[in-house]
């Protein structure tokens, strides 16, 4: 069982990044690895409260909400990028990371995937 | 039209090579006892409580429950008894995530790959 940090970095809806990520992240936990996930740069946006993606696109905030009940407890916003966009999260089910836990978080990780 | 399709009341639903259907919206409860026959499985109450707790995951959040999820949803809203994977595995012999959501009519949790 490894320990895979899971990197968003992506806009919610421009391309299928970060839709591919959470099926990445969810489907890795049911193997059995912790998964930590992180949301940096315009991956941020993933958090904006209100989104109304297009008929058939998936809904990244009712997605988001489901992580604890794949045992993804470990969640974290990169607090520079949240300075730079004026997102309004829909919920305070992460935590701020500035660059030095970043850094620890890159450091700790068994295996780092970027989407 | 679809290679695949499953045949309820005289009308063709697409499904896929899995016979899970490709269009969430298509799914009406009338389809559950054909699906559940497909899989060999003979529909209680207790079955359809999953089913529609499955569904109603899915509403919620945009996402097949694989199994762990669906335990964890199921004991917060059931408590032990019925949030366990004895129970479920029970009533769907063949993997409670996998049979649950063919039954719902959503597409397959994403461990299976």
């Amino acid at each position: 069982m490894a320990s895979i940090l899971v990197r968003f970095t992506s806009a919610p809806y421009s391309t299928s990044s970060a839709s591919d990520g959470l099926d990445f992240a969810l489907a890795a936990t049911n193997y059995g690895h912790h998964v930590t996930v992180v949301f940096e740069g315009l991956a941020v946006w993933m958090w904006q409260a209100n989104q109304q993606p297009p008929d058939g696109v998936k809904n990244m905030t009712k997605r988001l909400k489901s992580l604890p009940l794949f045992d993804i407890e470990d969640c974290y916003i990169c607090q520079p990028s949240l300075n730079t966009y004026p997102v309004t999260p829909f919920s305070q089910a992460f935590q701020a990371a500035d660059s030095n836990t970043l850094i620890t978080l890159l450091k700790n990780a068994d295996h780092v995937v970027t989407f | 039209m679809s290679e695949y399709t499953f045949e309820v009341n005289g009308q063709a639903v697409p499904v896929d090579k899995n016979g899970y259907l490709l269009n969430v919206s298509d799914w009406h409860e009338d389809m559950v006892p054909a699906l559940a026959a497909q899989e060999g499985i003979s529909l209680t109450e207790a079955h359809w409580e999953v089913v529609r707790f499955v569904r109603e995951f899915y509403m919620e959040y945009d996402t097949s429950p694989a199994i762990r999820a669906l335990v964890n949803a199921m004991k917060q809203t059931y408590g032990p008894d019925k949030g366990n994977s004895r129970y479920l595995q029970r009533l769907f012999p063949k993997g409670p995530a996998k049979q649950a959501t063919k039954l719902a009519g959503l597409p397959k949790p994403a461990k299976c790959l």
